[in-house]
């Protein structure tokens, strides 16, 4: 219940900050869809018909009403599209997108914590951890780019951009998961030496089982958990992490929506999408203090 | 409190950052031209004698924009960090000695600003006010002090009950005091060390609002808007990117490893040998 | 694989799935556009994009030439009867893509439509002039003027739409489907980054040869050109920044194509206070920027230096002398307007300005090159660079001293009068609409602006003379360029030939050839 409370203070909290900066930030929708090439038209009719000639609160609650029930629609004259088909279409794909960077992330960063962890204070250890050091480093907008050159040009193995096939995903779920494998594979390497120094491994040692074994029966098994815990928190920085991603690879995601919005000054798309951005993130932090509750390590190690 | 940095990475991030400090002091003598210096005849040629590292758009000197550029990441992100981790740690501390509704208001604050990604918000924000440097410090700080705040309310919280603070307190010592002199000096430690492994991240996100054209004003040195530059020229003149890019790579690598050796400096828990 | 991955690789394989498409789409030309058209309907595009593919659909009456004179499209012929009444033939034989015919009803609909407020188009005020529409026979239409407006004919260039269509009822079927006479008909439109049109066997020149038109929306200039360059796209129009275009050129498989353009770049100056209220310092600022090595490095030659807004190429363009890059002129205009060099060539500077833009690319980098070349002239220059939405409103309220910016398309001369006639400066009467951001106020030119859009277009070309040899004087901002067409096409697309414009149209000659 206190969950669910603090969940929709920090919901409000959002909305409320993001409408004021929205308030704040100079230019309306229409001068910005007029632009330079803007030609004579009549603008009041424009703003009354996307309703911003009503006052901020009432636009809010307007917002607010609309979000709900599902019947919100742009503030981009002339014809105020629905916004949910679109955050339902955009959605999906950065979801996706995460996903697979996660996947590519923990692809990349498990062998090599673990590699890393068992040959502690070795060459393989510097190797794994230089490595994962320099993952971190390289920035997404940079990195992107040069995969693009190097594996869609110049190789002419993966497709530049869109979202049509499985191909276009393999790109920006690398650039967006580099960064998270190299965070992962730290993390990994932690928790195994934490695991490692265990009774139960000595003791399984001990037995005389082979150091594989051990290795990924019982440390791995054991480390695992408090990694997905840390897959969990590291979601939310994934999706804002796919913002610049999504830009690079033009995928059509909330990235995309949400500058495109910001850029059009579609102050209701802009709502809905940071709202559903900051629903994800809380709704993923909140699954992870649960899911770190049932697997505390006293009770796991009970069981 | 001394600093024994003896793994390699901890070597290599203390070189990285020296060079970078150096390099952000000597700029003006280490540069072979005027970082204003133009010549639209040779723009976005390759490297060649006279411009070592090729020109860029307009044809300023590459390699004198990646020199003067340590000077605006360094700058930038030492200011986003010191000013987060001192309104953080301020608020943070406030939020654990007083307890109560000032705790409960200020960790909400911290949910919705942690609810919300932080990219976003410096985006808005640098676009409200226009691009300068300040604006990105003020930008990066204002998503950035949460972290500060959490850390030095739980430091507190734990510290509060230490005998040392409760004898303080009996010889009749007023909060301020207790706060600044007993509590926040025992809360250093993790501090310390979470502003060591911001630095980074600062640096990173500096030069993303510069690569978004919301961080350094047009002609100022930064390796973002280098990026920036190059990712439009990626075909016709490739080290536009590439050289600032690793510039970039290279000094948050650095100071990467600079930040763990920090922490297993300061940080007896995460002590493996 | 550890046991607790599997679940998570399995569920991203089903997630998967459904976006796995065909990679081929049926054969056709593949355009890339930069952003989506914010409708199809003419009467609501309000972009130049939405415009460019409203225009392959449902062509209007008249559309306008390279030298931007009105030419009969799906009228036969045209006559100014007298300064209030227009008359209009249509070609024999015209139909709609669902095969009714055409009519001079459907025209009169479709002009009547835009004084609906049911329909409630943002162009409405543009045929505020129009009185009535006659239909005098099944091909002839007349338009009845309330007062002298000659600007009219470029008007007439908006889309007709059957009149079912063009009711109040039609309006949502129409901007989900829409119908009209033009060259290619609306196939498929499956998101709001695609459109697919095919051809129209009943265009009164014929079906065009392309089988199939694709466009696709990529925001990403580089994502662009890779496109281009991996053969997946046939046409990208103005699209692409010339610093690209070297390499695209020496590509066996691409072909640049190039056509004189009707934008026009300047550099705004704010004439309401301070020393640019001062015409010799204005004049100043324009022999101080230097435009050829702009044009030469920076376009590589794909823009024509401008001495006004309207390009050479234009039906009533004046050769003026404009004001050449000449610095010693210059600094003998800021010492006579009475700021001279306080201590010779560098050092303190004679004047500073801010000097606003937007955070476009190309657009910072030629402020900084401005900026460079006016310090040489002792003129300081600080440059901001802000958000599109912050810039423009600062821009419109007047927030300013210099700024860059470019009308996109000069086509009617008298948007002349909408920027530089004193009735236009943004106020806040007029919601800060007004065009004329500099605040440029002088009565001669006025009038003389005023006049040319009452007459017919022989006097008008002589009005406009005089009103651009008065502009010449008076510099209200710095004229810069006048940017090309630039097409880029792969060797599919052939009989290309790009409009000073930058339409589309173009493509309902064009062919199509499988290499």
């Amino acid at each position: 219940m206190k969950r669910l409370a603090s969940a929709a203070v920090a919901l409000f909290g959002a909305l409320l900050l993001v409408s004021l900066f929205l308030h704040l930030v100079p230019g309306d929708p229409i001068d910005v869809m007029l632009g330079e090439e803007s030609t004579l038209v009549d603008r009041e009719a424009l703003r009354r018909a996307v309703g911003m000639d009503q006052p901020v609160h009432l636009q809010l609650w307007n917002f607010t009403r609309d979000f709900v029930t599902g019947e919100l629609r742009t503030s981009v004259p002339p014809f105020q599209k629905k916004v949910m088909p679109s955050i339902g279409a955009a959605l999906p794909l950065t979801l996706l997108l995460a996903l697979a960077a996660m996947a590519v992330a923990l692809v990349l960063a498990l062998p090599l914590g673990v590699a890393a962890a068992a040959r502690r204070g070795t060459a393989v250890d510097t190797a794994a951890m230089s490595a994962a050091v320099a993952g971190v480093a390289l920035p997404r907008f940079w990195l992107g780019p040069v995969l693009i050159i190097l594996f869609s040009l110049k190789l002419d193995w993966l497709p530049v951009s869109g979202a049509e096939s499985w191909r276009h995903l393999v790109l920006p779920a690398f650039t967006l998961g580099t960064a998270l494998s190299a965070f992962l594979a730290r993390m990994t390497r932690a928790a195994m030496l934490e695991a490692l120094r265990e009774d139960y491994v000595t003791v399984a040692r001990a037995k005389g089982l082979s150091p594989r074994a051990v290795l990924w029966r019982h440390a791995f098994r054991n480390a695992l958990l408090p990694i997905l815990t840390v897959l969990g928190l590291e979601f939310g920085a994934l999706l804002g992490g796919a913002i610049v991603t999504e830009k690079v690879f033009a995928w059509p995601g909330m990235g995309t929506l949400l500058l495109s919005a910001i850029e059009k000054r579609d102050y209701n798309t802009v709502r809905a999408t940071v709202l559903v951005f900051t629903c994800c993130y809380v709704l993923v932090n909140t699954l992870t203090d649960v899911a770190y509750a049932l697997v505390d390590p006293r009770v796991r190690r009970r069981a | 409190m001394r600093l024994r940095l003896r793994s390699v990475g901890g070597r290599f991030g203390l070189a990285v950052a020296g060079l970078l400090v150096l390099v952000a002091l000597l700029a003006p003598l280490l540069s072979p031209h005027a970082p204003e210096a133009m010549d639209l005849a040779t723009e976005l040629s390759p490297p060649r004698p006279g411009h070592p590292l090729g020109t860029g758009e307009n044809g300023i000197d590459l390699l004198t924009h990646v020199l003067y550029g340590a000077r605006v990441s360094l700058v930038v992100a030492a200011f986003a960090v010191a000013l987060s981790a001192l309104v953080g740690t301020v608020l943070g501390g406030l939020a654990g000695f007083m307890g109560g509704l000032v705790d409960e208001a200020l960790m909400r604050l911290t949910d919705v600003l942690l609810a919300f990604p932080g990219m976003l918000l410096a985006i808005f924000i640098t676009a409200v006010l226009g691009p300068s440097l300040t604006h990105v410090i003020f930008a990066l700080s204002f998503t950035g002090w949460t972290g500060y705040a959490r850390l030095a309310r739980g430091q507190v919280l734990t510290l509060r009950e230490r005998d040392y603070v409760q004898a303080a307190r009996a010889l009749g010592a007023g909060n301020a005091r207790i706060l600044f002199h007993h509590l926040l000096p025992n809360a250093a430690g993790p501090l310390v060390v979470q502003a060591t492994s911001a630095l980074p991240g600062a640096i990173l996100a500096e030069a993303s609002l510069s690569f978004l054209g919301l961080g350094a004003p047009p002609g100022t040195p930064s390796w973002g808007a280098l990026v920036d530059q190059g990712t439009q020229y990626l075909l016709v003149a490739p080290h536009v990117a590439l050289f600032p890019g690793l510039a970039l790579a290279l000094t948050v690598l650095g100071f990467h490893l600079l930040g763990d050796a920090v922490r297993d400096a300061l940080d007896p828990k995460h002590l493996e040998r | 694989m550890p046991p607790l991955l599997r679940p998570v690789v399995l569920s991203l394989l089903v997630a998967l799935l459904p976006g796995c498409r065909a990679e081929r789409p049926p054969p056709g030309i593949t355009v890339l556009i930069e952003s989506p058209p914010e409708s199809l309907d003419d009467r609501f595009t309000l972009s130049a994009m939405g415009q460019r593919l409203a225009q392959l659909i449902t062509p209007g009456l008249i559309t306008l030439d390279d030298t931007s004179t009105p030419v009969p499209d799906l009228a036969e012929s045209f006559r100014e009867l007298s300064p209030t009444l227009v008359e209009l033939t249509l070609r024999p034989g015209l139909t709609f893509h669902d095969g009714s015919a055409l009519t001079t009803e459907d025209v009169k609909a479709t002009y009547d439509s835009m004084g609906d407020p049911a329909i409630a188009s943002p162009r409405a005020e543009r045929y505020a002039a129009v009185e009535r529409v006659e239909v005098v026979d099944a091909r002839t239409v007349r338009f009845h003027l309330r007062r002298p407006y000659a600007p009219l004919l470029s008007e007439l260039s908006l889309g007709i739409l059957p009149a079912e269509r063009a009711s109040a009822a039609g309006k949502e079927v129409q901007g989900r489907a829409p119908i009209g006479a033009g060259p290619f008909r609306f196939a498929s439109q499956p998101d709001e980054d695609h459109l697919t049109l095919v051809p129209f066997a009943g265009h009164y020149r014929g079906a065009p040869a392309i089988p199939r038109l694709h466009f696709r929306v990529v925001r990403d200039e580089t994502t662009r050109v890779l496109e281009l360059l991996k053969g997946r796209a046939d046409l990208v129009l103005n699209a692409l920044s010339p610093a690209v275009l070297p390499a695209l050129e020496r590509e066996p498989s691409l072909r640049v194509l190039t056509q004189e353009g009707t934008g026009f770049a300047y550099l705004g100056l704010n004439l309401r206070h301070g020393p640019l209220a001062d015409a010799r310092v204005r004049r100043a600022l324009c022999h101080l920027v230097d435009v050829e090595p702009l044009v030469t490095y920076k376009f590589h030659g794909l823009a024509v230096p401008a001495n006004g807004m309207l390009p050479r190429t234009h039906w009533a363009w004046a050769p003026v002398s404009g004001c050449r890059y000449d610095p010693k002129e210059a600094a003998r205009l800021l010492d006579e307007a009475g700021y001279p060099d306080p201590d010779g060539p560098g050092g303190t500077p004679r004047l500073s300005f801010q000097l606003k833009t937007s955070t476009d690319r190309f657009r910072r980098s030629v402020a900084l090159v401005l900026q460079e070349q006016l310090a040489r002239g002792g003129v300081a220059v600080e440059v901001r660079s802000l958000e599109f939405g912050t810039f423009f409103n600062d821009i419109r309220r007047g927030n300013f001293e210099l700024f860059t910016l470019k009308w996109a398309s000069v086509i009617e001369p008298d948007l002349m009068r909408s920027a530089y006639h004193s009735g236009n400066v943004p106020t806040e009467a007029n919601h800060w609409g007004g065009f004329n951001r500099g605040a440029l106020r002088d009565g001669a030119l006025d009038a003389l602006l005023d006049e040319a859009s009452r007459v017919s277009t022989p006097e008008r070309q002589a009005l406009y003379f005089q009103a651009q040899e008065r502009l010449d004087v008076l510099v209200p901002v710095v004229p810069l360029w006048h940017e090309s067409s630039v097409a880029v096409v792969s060797r599919r697309l052939q009989d290309f030939a790009p409009s000073a414009h930058g339409r589309f149209t173009p493509l309902a000659l064009a062919r199509m050839v499988e290499p």
